[in-house]
């Protein structure tokens, strides 16, 4: 008998979840009445198409600013200035993870986690590099597979507190 | 080497990953060279932690408000389970509802969708946190060999099997008590010896008793396919501590359980609470 990975789902289980992007816009297509010349070249999900084109365009743009940040190191206010707009990058890909794969919406959130944890305290040039490795696995597996998002979040791990979530304080007590 | 060895009891792995005391824990580690753990402490975990994660994660998906979730996780039996579920909700809400709100349709169902991702990823840390922390997981009775993580199916979580007589395979608990039969009529006599044991304590005795009363016969079964096989269970404290090696130091939160026990088996107990 195979392991079964975390989150794996058992062969023949019935999904009610919103498949994932890609496939689920496949399968719209198939569905669709009988094809037509024009039809083939007609896009017919405008807004998931748009939502895919924001999610490439901001992850593009997170792995810009993070890289500018390695760059620029040494240079305090340049490289805050790039980690706000990292920060504004990744909050934007949550507000868009709605529908998307699941394990690429949970690392996200576990991204995030890393970034406020880091508010009070600079990162160190490892620390930025690990994140870029992460930004880059994302960015080439948008339609993450469980080994992806293990390797991700264990990189994540080992280099950032992800329990801050479960150790803040109610501000009623 | 066994004196160097640490065995990490099942209190130590849930509080390290839930950040109870994992500064501390982390520390403990470091002083000792080899780090064992047991398949029985993974079954543990399953069939409790991992099901109220399970119960928060799923009513996280599918409730449709916030407070409802937590008013629901109030009406539960007042546990220490519950409270630290509790306890888990608020702290996450406070971390999560720190956002930039103007950009946020639907705050009430931002929250809960960003803490199902959390409890999720929490779910995973957890199941992958024995590999992490210990480098062999000790398993000689055979402890539920085909033991799996919860499964997703729709927007909900299934921990199917939590409990261990759902194993496809049997196990060899019985075998196991055979061959440390010494070692547990040591901790019997211990735990009798007791002046004022508390209910779990007791309702380890009267385990033990039964367990160490049929082993002499061959017709009288005990394993997970076995009606009786919950008073392994009952004794999962003296189970644990006879599988860690001969002189290794057990780690624990549960001093008070483990250690008249560790007394009589020459094992070590230490605890990482302050």
């Amino acid at each position: 008998m195979g392991t079964v990975l975390p989150f794996q789902k058992k062969e023949g289980s019935q999904s009610t979840e919103a498949p994932d992007f890609e496939r689920s816009y496949v399968e719209t297509r198939q569905e669709d009445e009988k094809a037509t010349p024009e039809g083939l070249y007609k896009v017919k999900d405008v807004d998931r198409v748009t939502k895919l084109v924001s999610i490439v365009d901001t992850l593009n743009l997170a792995l810009e600013n993070i890289c500018v940040a390695i760059a620029d190191f040494e240079d305090e206010v340049e490289r805050e200035i790039q980690l706000d707009l990292l920060r504004n990058n990744i909050f934007e890909l949550i507000l868009l993870k709605k529908d998307v794969s699941q394990n690429f919406g949970d690392l996200l959130t576990a991204f995030h986690v890393c970034l406020k944890n880091k508010t009070n305290t600079p990162f160190s040039k490892i620390e930025l590099v690990k994140l870029r490795n992460v930004i880059g696995l994302i960015k080439n597996n948008f339609n993450m597979s469980d080994h992806v998002f293990n390797e991700c979040l264990y990189i994540l791990d080992e280099n950032f507190d992800l329990t801050i979530p479960m150790r803040i304080e109610p501000e009623n007590g | 080497m066994a004196n160097n060895t640490l065995f990490l009891e099942t209190t130590a792995i849930i509080d390290h990953c839930f950040a109870a005391a994992t500064g501390r824990i982390d520390r403990i580690l470091e002083q000792h060279e080899k780090k064992l753990s047991a398949q029985y402490v993974r079954m543990e975990i399953k069939r409790g932690v991992l099901q109220y994660l399970v119960l928060l994660h799923n009513k996280l998906t599918t409730y449709t408000s916030y407070y409802e979730v937590m008013d629901s996780i109030y009406r539960l039996s007042a546990t220490s389970s519950r409270n630290r579920l509790s306890s888990l909700l608020k702290a996450m809400a406070e971390f999560f509802k720190d956002v930039e709100k103007e950009k946020i349709d639907n705050l009430d169902e931002y929250l809960r969708r960003e803490m199902a991702s959390y409890t999720r990823i929490l779910i995973r840390r957890l199941w992958n946190s024995l590999e992490r922390l210990a480098e062999d997981l000790l398993n000689p009775m055979d402890c539920y060999l085909d033991i799996a993580p919860p499964r997703q199916a729709g927007a909900v979580l299934h921990n199917d099997g939590s409990q261990c007589n759902k194993s496809e395979i049997e196990c060899k608990i019985k075998e196991f008590f055979e061959a440390h039969r010494k070692d547990f009529e040591a901790i019997l006599k211990a735990l009798q010896a007791l002046p004022e044991p508390d209910p779990e304590t007791k309702r380890r005795i009267k385990s033990l008793k039964e367990i160490l009363r049929l082993l002499p016969y061959a017709s009288r079964k005990f394993s997970n396919k076995e009606h009786n096989f919950k008073n392994c269970w009952s004794c999962g404290d003296a189970i644990l501590a006879v599988l860690s090696p001969v002189k290794s130091t057990i780690l624990t939160s549960n001093l008070k359980h483990y250690q008249p026990i560790c007394n009589v088996i020459d094992r070590k107990v230490i605890s990482y609470r302050e």
